[in-house]
């Protein structure tokens, strides 16, 4: 009766259908004046024409949904219904924007594997048919206060398509984050229901284990979810479209003594010589400064080295903070350090940072190392490292050319397995931030709903339905 | 009531009862306050249960929501988080200022 009574009211608009009878039904759930339906004039802006503010919402979303049913083939319509509603926010922070697959279903008819839980429009699609009518597939519901006066400052969504947010918020690529998790990235954790696992986790292995989540027990996947680097996605089609999509590791690669040499992953700097452009090689000391106002610490490289003469051409080691990762550049450099390595002072994502700053004046590559390994390497005596680019590894990829999932070893910085983790790059759709340079991409996440079931027309495009 | 119509009358009954809180504009906003971490976690704790089974198949509700939630950095500049627990999401926000930086944006 109620999707009787929305059809009723609601009007319907198309885009040409090319491949397979589904469409992305867009069930608009606002109430007249409200969110979709705001009446707000509005300039076009960034290639969306609409001149209210529910006009381009509505385009936007519209738009994210084009691009997720060119990618994607059924024959089942996906109903997405969609609000824009006061969600929670103050003057800093915001609630933008949620979405989930409204229902799971397991051994339907057709389905692939039995016992496995699939989302509700991947299981439509192998069901032929929709297997619960009383429920849309997928929900998605933005913050309309965020176009208001008082809420997270003067902070608005972006409503153009053109990618060119500036310090706003997308809601294309929000959208287009969202309905990924509405369509297949997603599951149900650790503590999966009537013991049985998503399809998700079907795909999801811990290296360190040599087990897929489905193989763990509930203890186990929860201690596998912040297994930093190890947790992995193993499916074929995303590791066989790894190599196109990341670009190729820069590594630190320690190379004496035995009991550290290896492979370190490393942050980047965004200033000095780049790191993946710098073949450097040599041994690794410890800068030492003098204990002051400006670092309080001997370790900190924030003022001019004691031990210059050690550090001149080699690579210093310091530790990260008090002072800019600009200013710790300037000393090693002035020491007459080949390159720098940073040590993390937090253990919050068990990742090294990557190091933002400008600077004409730093010409040698600054690398920044996990607190832990760093450490490591500081108490061992002759070091002896190169730092190279790793024809063999991708970022953001295990060694074994697996795709990383964000495991971060604690929740710090936003906590979701359901994303790829952070050091691809480029930046990717499904990392754990809906990053400002993204392009209009579908990259690895189009091969993970491959991976999981979903299926490519024939010909890109799909109907989109507006209700 | 059969079990199957209780649980699809209990599943519309609760998306009618989320939907009318969310869409309420008689909510107030204060700027001044953190966000209210009970609106929060309910945006998380979706009830499961199970909406339809046939065939041999079962059709359930409650897995994961992923939210996106947002801080205006020390630097001003906006650094995102997609979260799916209230753990994760309150992690994020209560982080130091100088913590929550996007990866990218970390000045020291």
């Amino acid at each position: 009766m109620k999707r009787l009574l929305l059809s009723s009211l609601l009007v319907l608009s198309a885009t040409p259908l090319l491949a397979g009878t589904g469409k992305f039904v867009i069930i608009n759930n606002d109430p007249a004046g409200v969110g979709f339906n705001d009446p707000t004039p509005r300039t076009p802006v960034g290639g969306n024409p609409g001149t209210t503010l529910g006009q381009q919402r509505m385009n936007v979303l519209q738009q994210a949904a084009a691009r997720w049913a060119a990618a994607l083939d059924t024959n089942v319509d996906i109903r997405v219904r969609a609000q824009f509603n006061s969600l929670e926010c103050d003057a800093t922070s915001a609630v933008l924007a949620s979405a989930n697959s409204q229902t799971w279903s397991e051994s339907f008819t057709n389905a692939p594997r039995p016992n496995v839980w699939y989302p509700a429009a991947l299981a439509n699609k192998f069901a032929g048919r929709d297997l619960n009518t009383a429920t849309d597939d997928i929900f998605i519901q933005f913050n309309r206060d965020l176009d208001g006066p008082t809420c997270f400052g003067d902070r608005g969504f972006y409503y153009g398509l053109d990618t060119k947010e500036g310090d706003e918020t997308s809601m294309f690529t929000t959208a287009m984050h969202e309905m990924a998790h509405g369509l297949g990235m997603s599951g149900r954790g650790s503590d999966f229901v009537s013991n049985k696992p998503s399809i998700f986790d079907i795909y999801t292995l811990d290296r360190a284990a040599g087990r897929t989540w489905d193989q763990l027990s509930t203890q186990q996947r929860q201690i596998s979810g912040t297994n930093t680097s190890n947790l992995v996605w193993n499916g074929p089609n995303v590791t066989a479209k790894a190599a196109q999509t990341l670009e190729r590791a820069t590594v630190f690669t320690v190379t004496g003594p035995a009991n550290v040499a290896r492979n370190y992953d490393i942050g980047t700097a965004s200033f000095g010589a780049a790191a993946n452009r710098s073949a450097i090689a040599g041994t690794v000391v410890a800068a030492r400064d003098a204990a002051n106002e400006e670092g309080p610490t001997t370790l900190d490289g924030c003022t001019a080295y004691e031990n210059a003469s050690e550090v001149a051409g080699r690579i210093a080691i310091v530790d990260r903070g008090v002072c800019t990762f600009v200013v710790k550049a300037q000393q090693a450099q002035a020491a007459g350090a080949t390159a720098l390595v940073i040590v993390d002072n937090r253990k919050d994502t068990c990742l090294p940072p990557s190091m933002a700053g400008n600077s004409d004046v730093v010409t040698i590559p600054v690398i920044s190392l996990t607190q832990d390994e760093g450490t490591a390497l500081r108490n061992a005596s002759s070091v002896n490292a190169m730092l190279r680019v790793d024809p063999s590894r991708f970022s953001g990829a295990s060694p074994e050319g697996y795709v990383r999932l964000y495991a971060p070893c604690t929740f710090s910085g936003g906590s979701s397995l359901y994303h790829w983790d952070t050091p691809a790059t480029p930046n990717l759709l499904m990392e754990p931030s809906i990053n400002s340079d993204l392009i209009d991409s579908l990259d690895l996440s189009l091969f993970q709903m491959m991976d999981i079931g979903w299926t490519q027309p024939p010909r890109t495009g799909r109907r989109v339905l507006h209700r | 009531m059969s079990r199957r119509w209780f649980a699809v009358s209990a599943v519309l009954a609760a998306s009618l009862a989320l939907s009318a809180h969310a869409a309420d504009p008689a909510r107030s906003r204060n700027a001044e306050l953190p966000l209210d971490e009970t609106a929060l976690r309910a945006m998380f704790d979706l009830a499961p249960g199970v909406v339809a089974t046939e065939g041999g198949g079962t059709t359930v509700t409650g897995f994961t929501v992923d939210v996106v939630i947002a801080r205006i950095g020390a630097d001003g500049k906006i650094v995102t988080a997609c979260v799916d627990t209230n753990e994760a999401a309150q992690k994020f926000l209560t982080a130091p200022i100088e913590k929550i930086a996007k990866p990218e944006a970390q000045q020291q």
